[in-house]
């Protein structure tokens, strides 16, 4: 069964989704090596050396996911071996946006005063005095007598 | 000229002090749903002025100046028109009018365009936080250009020319306030402010003016929850829901006690002056060598023969540290001795007095003002006093004195309207002390004075030990600010009756903030508490979902737990 691999540059941290995915920089017919996992592939191909030094992302048509390449590897046969771990946040983007859970932290929206334990504040405090309206400068000298 | 970013309302205000310049110098934003170069501007000269916020990346393309876009990770701020609706007739020409709502509710765009121009436009501010990554068309803008002007005028051939900025921070989904009569009312008191840069009242009301003009941007005012508790399947115990009624009972100040001692005739409480005081003495301790006409030579005689201990008669004389009402003026009466000396009498024993009210603002508007924020209030006479932020940030706090005439005790009565909650002008606390010198009159009475028993106990001062200062934010990462044991301090003793009087009279809040150290990049990086149910396709930027319940996602179980351990850790959504 032919398998073919899409190669790509990614430029976007891994915990970005959907990620900016450009055009291929290359496509090729995949060898399994072995019994290799669907999340965590190992795939050979024949390509050239310019193109192993720029590839960091890949997409797998027959199993429908995108992958990180966490290794590349080239023999002197020119044949590249590349170990993958599946991106779940791209492959899945459409069914996890479609999830309904409770947002613990977000960029923009956010409640004020919940706590927020990830603040750093400094070793010392700012303190201030606010004054009350007015001050009590009266007196009375008070004799109270019996009669 | 140049951009000024700020992150908080209290550098926004730093920067208006330092310009100090007049209110013409601020600029306006120019806004426009299709049209550049367009501000609301009145011709009579009337102020107007609008107020946005933007962050992120904004990128600029003035080679499509109707249709530039100012893309922020979490899409599009616009400031265009009420209902955003386009502009017609006037507005057209004269801009867009003032909107007010919700930045993600926008649909029109921001355009922010580089022109010099003459100054046409009169009093118009525009806050605006342009983002720390900013793009420039160089082809239209010019090269070396490091800053950027926004500026804007009726007239659509002129722009503001070396206008200067004031940013403040923004965040999509926070309201805008952008309400002529809000803006104008923060113009006219920053100008008044800047007319008299001394005067710090000026100074707290025109601060006051710019932080109420920006709302606080909370995902919402209410608990979520609140409707789901409160519904049949509530979370009581039994199943059903609690009451939530959180209405508060407004408890004031108690009337005085309906028997004053001064009314029952057989006491007689006068309030004199020192004056009144010396003349008694003459009048207690006559002296017939001292008359100067036969009458009061014999008077002083009779005086001597047959009323010789009159001082026996004064129960006491004492210094109270207020004012008495002014009463019926009637001779000082001493056992059955009419005096010549003419007194306050007084017929109710208890006096009031109003110390004053104190509004603070929420400083941060945010969770510090509550958990890590504290507070003393000194009390005149009687020491300091711990109070809790809830009753008096962004609330209001009012000390109420009642003097005892008779003995010099008091009673404090500290009242709080809070911001938060429903209590409205109620008693939240009441302390009792003595602050009152007795005047000796006799060797006994100044024996019984120097031994205490005349003094009495003061008020117990409060030791208030300053916490544990440095950082300690209710379990926060900063574990080195946490090490810190900052030493107690005791504010003040117990105070004695008399030495209370001398206590200062200046009732005051001792406030203590947290310094906090958050870096440009935190929500980005870390985003903000929020702990709101929606779909985890509606949130932008960095979101944490830390418990989801991930069906429906055709994966296989290790890569569930990996979405699972993502989303716990933190994604960016684009």
């Amino acid at each position: 069964m032919a398998i073919n691999i899409s190669l790509y540059q990614v430029t976007d941290d891994e915990k970005v989704f959907p990620k900016t995915i450009g055009a291929a920089v290359a496509a090729h017919a995949i060898t399994l090596k072995g019994g290799c996992s669907i999340d965590n592939p190992v795939v050979s191909f024949s390509c050239g050396s310019a193109i192993m030094a720029t590839i960091n992302y890949a997409y797998i048509d027959a199993f429908g996911r995108y992958y990180f390449i966490r290794d590349r590897k080239m023999t002197v046969n020119g044949v590249c071996e590349l170990t993958l771990e599946s991106d779940v946040l791209q492959s899945f983007e459409t069914e996890i946006k479609a999830v309904n859970a409770t947002i613990a932290r977000n960029q923009y929206k956010k409640d004020g005063y919940l706590v927020d334990n990830n603040y750093k504040a400094k070793s010392y405090k700012n303190i201030l005095t606010r004054e009350f309206g007015q001050s009590m400068d009266d007196y009375s000298i008070i004799i109270m007598t019996v009669g | 000229m140049g951009i000024l970013y700020t992150k908080s309302i209290g550098d926004l205000w730093k920067i208006i002090k330092e310009r100090k310049t007049d209110a013409s110098d601020y600029f306006t934003l120019n806004v426009s749903g299709t049209k550049p170069r367009r501000a609301t501007y009145s011709p009579i000269g009337q102020p107007l002025a609008r107020i946005v916020y933007a962050r992120d990346k904004h990128k600029l393309n003035a080679a499509a100046e109707d249709t530039t876009d100012i893309n922020f990770d979490a899409g599009q701020i616009a400031c265009a028109y009420i209902d955003n609706a386009s502009p017609t007739g006037n507005d057209a020409q004269y801009g867009c009018p003032n909107y007010t709502g919700s930045a993600a509710s926008l649909s029109s765009f921001t355009y922010l365009h580089w022109v010099n121009c003459l100054p046409l436009c009169e009093n118009q501010v525009a806050i605006i936080d342009p983002p720390e990554e900013l793009t420039w068309d160089t082809n239209t803008f010019p090269s070396n250009l490091d800053s950027l002007t926004v500026h804007g005028s009726s007239d659509p051939d002129y722009f503001w020319a070396d206008a200067k900025y004031l940013v403040v921070p923004i965040t999509a989904g926070m309201p805008i306030f952008a309400s002529q009569a809000d803006c104008t009312d923060f113009l006219n008191k920053v100008s008044a402010y800047f007319a008299d840069p001394d005067n710090k009242e000026k100074e707290k009301a025109a601060k006051d003016a710019l932080d109420s003009a920006i709302n606080n941007p909370n995902a919402k005012e209410q608990d979520e929850f609140g409707k789901e508790w409160a519904g049949e399947d509530g979370y009581g115990y039994d199943g059903t829901a609690g009451s939530y009624d959180d209405h508060s009972d407004k408890i004031d100040v108690p009337t005085d006690p309906a028997f004053s001692l001064s009314k029952c005739g057989l006491i007689h409480v006068y309030s004199i002056d020192e004056e009144d005081l010396d003349n008694l003495g003459d009048e207690l301790f006559p002296d017939p060598s001292s008359a100067s006409t036969a009458e009061g030579w014999l008077e002083q005689l009779v005086d001597l023969l047959f009323r010789g201990n009159l001082v026996q008669y004064v129960l006491d004389v004492h210094i109270v540290p207020c004012a008495v009402p002014i009463g019926v003026g009637s001779n000082i009466k001493i056992g059955t001795k009419r005096t010549s000396v003419l007194g306050n009498e007084i017929d109710h024993d208890y006096v009031t007095v109003e110390a004053g009210t104190i509004s603070i603002p929420e400083y941060f508007k945010n969770f510090a003002d509550f958990c890590s924020t504290n507070c003393r209030i000194f009390c005149p006479f009687y020491g300091y006093v711990d109070v809790l932020p809830e009753f008096w940030n962004g609330g209001t706090l009012k000390l109420v004195y009642k003097f005892n005439l008779i003995d010099g005790s008091f009673m404090i009565y500290i009242k709080s309207t809070s911001g938060h909650s429903q209590l409205e002008d109620t008693v939240i606390a009441q302390y009792a002390g003595m602050a009152c010198v007795h005047t000796p009159i006799t060797g006994v009475s100044y024996a019984n004075l120097v031994s205490g028993l005349v003094s009495g106990v003061g008020g117990i001062a409060i030791n208030a030990a300053a916490k544990n200062a440095g950082g300690a934010i209710t379990g926060a990462i900063n574990t080195v600010n946490n090490i810190r044991n900052a030493a107690e301090m005791q504010q003040s003793n117990p105070y004695g009756a008399s030495s209370s009087i001398l206590s200062g009279r200046q009732p005051y809040l001792l406030i203590e903030y947290p310094a906090y150290n958050v870096s440009a990049g935190y929500t980005k990086e870390e985003g903000l508490p929020l702990n709101m149910y929606a779909a985890i396709g509606d949130m932008k930027g960095f979101t944490v979902v830390e418990n989801p319940i991930l069906d429906g996602i055709p994966c296989t179980d290790a890569e569930r737990d990996r979405i699972r351990n993502l989303l716990a850790s933190g994604v960016i959504i684009k």
